[in-house]
């Protein structure tokens, strides 16, 4: 029923980016009958960056998924971003630690700042804790290259949580890819339900070889490490969860 | 070669049609679904079926089934071939074109080159409002020039789906180009994608049809090379550009087959010639994206006109061809031999190809297909690595020029050294001689008319073509027979901006996209201007003006050519002299077909 509640401001959200790309004045004698010499085009992706199962050396398997989907123009853009995971042989529903939906703007060649919605819980279910939290974000391509998404996450009850994304492409041939990626989360304000303490909370660090069958499919292989700190280890030890993991994924990016 | 053994008594176009008729006897197999101006023969009065004769026309647009490279596609055909008839004009007819749209959405063509009233130069929204399903529009307008010219839809994507053809104008006197026969050579760029499948690619991922992008390999074989400090450091800004110095062309040979003549190199059109007969060939780039670099290995080319219009003959071994552009080459085969017409595309993913030969179905050697090329310094000028801003030296120069007046030319020496001051640790000798050639000023402080703009590259031919290889036509070479009818200096300056985000694939001029700008560019009717375009972004752009001829200024003085579409290379700084006299709203864009849909385009007004 949350997801509903999400559609409806998508799809409200979506009739204001359709507005904003109408055709600015051209403010030459051309009837107004006729039409405009080229046409602006709104245009839309779907990209699972990840799609992977996880293997982890102390923990369970898990179905993983890093998706973004874009819908705009050149300037103005709906997102739709989701990152979770279904954890295998546990019983429950797949958990989405982040379904945001953004409104984002070009600010710069390089770079999109984004704000809007984002929820935290259950994809069908009430298996997990939810919440619900605003995020502002800034997304785009460092200097060398480096992707990277840094946002700041503000919970329904006030908690605040920042996290950094990165990652870079390496090419080995044309279509044979080396990707390292990390990901840091940090915190303001311990949420014990979410298992989130105060300062940094976690850092994982990635390596994935891919090879791009098209661009739009590129199934991949790879090895992570990660170590969770202060706090956030703590409530992990007292649930009786591993602080540091590593393991192996295989999955594919896919582009829509 | 010397300029008399081709300009002097031309055959009488009658002898040049007798001996096509006896030549071409016997051999109309195998037109099927070629275009008939694409006659192996070339042009001869025994197969004029195909070719639409004027000064009345008739042409009827389609979408439908084709083979294209012996697959199944589906091109827009024109009188049923893609592409289209040859339409052949005479020079001071009255021309009248009526072309039917049997397409399921609104088409039009454009006249590439053709001087003409405003309201039949075929651009939806800017000169009618295009042609409605089941429509036919007439175009009417007096033939006031002759030479090599090529039309195309200018409404969508059409243009990519097959929707072009050549144009050739007879002239009214006898031409001062001396020729036995002639073949066209049309060059496009087919996709079997959707053409708006490939804009949402480049929309969407950046280095898409790239697959020839620099990997690990390429940085140790530089660093075997050039050393690992030098290596590094050009990567370094490179990687801090986040540029891809390999991105020479957006859409290529990964979903494109290049064709000549609708034909691919597979296919292999042939031209054919009697071994010592003098061979015009009117080459025309009618692609959507790609650049060529043309070349008939064992034959040296004259090339005698450019973008239609008569030059001073050049004997080259290769010219690179711009979107849109056409030239004009003569050929002069001896032996009883075949001959390859290669067209490599600019990034070296691909080429076009025909064969030149005394015979049906014989080939030559293919050549060896060159490497993609790395852009260096000169592209970056653009990007301000350390300081070579090239926005700021507009600026300088413009003000400097703008401050010169009833100054002392040897002063000039001065004003360039300070301007420079700003821009220490640049390469100085990308800059096109900015500094070393005195630039000759006129009454008006402004540059003479003729002279070549501080930062032009015309001694250049571009990226990824070796001048010590072969001799390669470059813009400098070009030079009109006789001075064109306006003499006056330019009475101003207009200054634009060729920009872009490649991230984003949103190209622009001045930073402003077609849908963000206010209002058209003003000419004053009849005003004498110069058109300085300065190229801000890293790749080439072929810039078309329609309705009024460009005069590129290449530092020919009163000889500078005149085109309907400039090629600047990244990094560049060009201008053309602009006679303004064709009043109403004109088209003026990059005639790179993804890139005007992206927003490099604009509205020139003439009032």
């Amino acid at each position: 029923m949350k997801i509903k509640r999400y559609l409806t401001l998508a799809s409200a959200a979506l009739g204001m980016a359709a507005a904003t790309t109408a055709q600015a004045e051209d403010g030459y004698a051309a009837p107004d009958s006729w039409p405009a010499p080229t046409e602006e085009h709104n245009m839309g992706m779907a990209l699972f960056d990840r799609l992977e199962y996880s293997v982890p050396d102390k923990g369970p398997e898990a179905v993983v998924w890093d998706f973004q989907g874009w819908y705009g123009g050149d300037i103005n853009r709906i997102y739709l971003k989701s990152e979770g995971e279904n954890v295998q042989g546990d019983g429950e529903d797949a958990e989405f630690e982040s379904l945001e939906l953004l409104y984002s703007r070009l600010v710069a060649d390089f770079w999109e700042l984004q704000g809007g919605i984002g929820y935290q819980g259950g994809v069908f279910s009430d298996d997990h804790a939810e919440r619900t939290y605003g995020v502002v974000g800034l997304q785009g391509v460092m200097p060398y290259g480096i992707e990277t998404d840094v946002a700041l996450q503000v919970s329904e009850d006030g908690d605040v949580a920042a996290s950094f994304e990165g990652e870079y492409d390496l090419r080995l041939t044309q279509r044979l890819y080396l990707q390292p990626r990390t990901e840091i989360a940090v915190a303001a304000s311990k949420v014990e339900e979410f298992g989130v303490g105060e300062g940094l909370n976690s850092v994982r660090v990635g390596m994935r070889l891919g090879y791009e069958v098209t661009r739009r499919f590129a199934p991949y292989v790879g090895a992570y490490w990660v170590k969770e700190y202060g706090d956030t280890a703590d409530l992990s030890r007292a649930g009786g969860n591993n602080t540091e993991d590593t393991g192996v994924v295989a999955g594919v990016r896919l582009m829509l | 070669m010397a300029r008399s053994s081709i300009i002097s008594h031309p055959l009488s176009r009658r002898q040049v049609l007798k001996g096509g008729a006896a030549l071409g006897l016997g051999s109309a197999a195998a037109m099927g679904l070629t275009p008939a101006w694409a006659n192996p023969w070339g042009r001869t009065n025994v197969y004029a079926q195909g070719v639409e004769e004027g000064p009345e026309v008739s042409l009827a647009i389609r979408r439908e089934s084709l083979p294209i490279d012996g697959q199944e596609a589906q091109p827009i055909t024109i009188n049923g071939t893609s592409p289209g008839p040859l339409i052949r004009l005479k020079e001071g007819q009255d021309a009248v074109l009526r072309v039917t749209n049997l397409l399921d959405e609104p088409t039009s063509i454009h006249w590439h080159g053709l001087i003409l009233p405003p309201e039949m130069d075929g651009v939806p929204g800017v000169s009618f409002a295009g042609i409605a399903p089941g429509e036919t529009f007439t175009y009417r307008f007096p033939v006031c020039q002759n030479g090599t010219y090529w039309y195309h839809s200018h409404s969508g994507m059409q243009e990519q789906l097959g929707h072009a053809g050549p144009l050739i104008i007879d002239a009214a006197e006898r031409e001062p180009i001396r020729y036995d026969r002639e073949h066209v050579l049309l060059l496009t760029d087919w996709t079997f994608e959707d053409p708006m499948s490939v804009f949402r690619n480049l929309k969407t991922m950046e280095g898409y049809y790239n697959f020839q992008e620099r990997t690990i390999a390429d940085f140790f074989a530089d660093v075997r090379n050039n050393g690992f400090a030098q290596t590094a450091e050009m990567r370094g800004m490179w990687a801090q550009m986040r540029m891809s110095s390999r991105d020479i062309a957006d859409v290529t040979g990964s979903t494109y087959t290049y064709l000549l003549n609708g034909h691919s190199p597979q296919e292999n059109w042939n031209a054919l010639f009697k071994a010592g007969e003098r061979v015009r060939l009117r080459v025309i780039n009618g692609s959507a994206m790609s650049y060529f670099d043309v070349r008939i290995p064992g034959l040296k080319m004259t090339v005698v006109a450019a973008d239609g219009q008569p030059v001073q003959p050049v004997p080259v071994d290769e010219f690179r061809i711009g979107v849109a552009e056409t030239y004009d080459v003569l050929v002069s085969p001896e032996d009883d031999r075949a001959y390859t017409i290669f067209a490599e595309a600019m990034d070296r993913s691909g080429y076009a190809r025909a064969t030149l030969a005394p015979r049906e179905g014989m080939q030559a050697e293919i050549p060896k297909r060159r490497q993609i090329a790395d852009r260096g310094m000169e592209a970056m000028g653009a990007h301000g690595m350390g300081g070579m801003d090239h926005s700021n030296m507009a600026g300088m120069d413009h003000s400097g020029m703008s401050n010169m007046s009833g100054m002392d030319h040897s002063s000039m020496a001065g004003m360039d050294h300070s301007g420079m001051s700003n821009m220490q640790g640049m390469d100085h000798s990308t800059m096109g001689g900015m500094a070393a050639e005195q630039a000759k000023i006129g009454a008006n402080g402004l540059l003479l008319a003729g002279e070549a703009q501080p930062g032009s590259r015309y001694d250049q031919a571009g990226i990824g073509i070796d001048p010590d290889e072969r001799r390669i036509l470059v813009y400098r070479d070009l030079k009109a027979i006789t001075p064109w009818p306006d003499r006056r200096e330019p009475g101003r300056e207009l200054e634009l901006h060729l920009t872009g985000n490649m991230e984003r694939y949103i190209w622009s001029f001045d930073g402003k996209k077609f849908s963000e700008v206010t209002g058209p560019i003003h000419f004053v009717k009849d005003e004498r201007l110069r058109l300085i375009l300065i190229n801000d972004t890293m790749m080439e752009h072929p810039i078309h003006l329609h309705g009024m001829w460009m005069e590129l200024e290449n530092g020919q003085g009163e000889l500078i050519p005149r085109k309907h579409t400039l090629n600047v290379k990244p990094g560049e700084r060009v201008s053309a002299l602009i006679t303004a006299d064709a009043e109403g709203s004109w088209a003026f864009h990059c005639h790179l077909l993804y890139h005007m849909d992206a927003g490099m385009f604009r509205v020139v007004q003439v009032s």
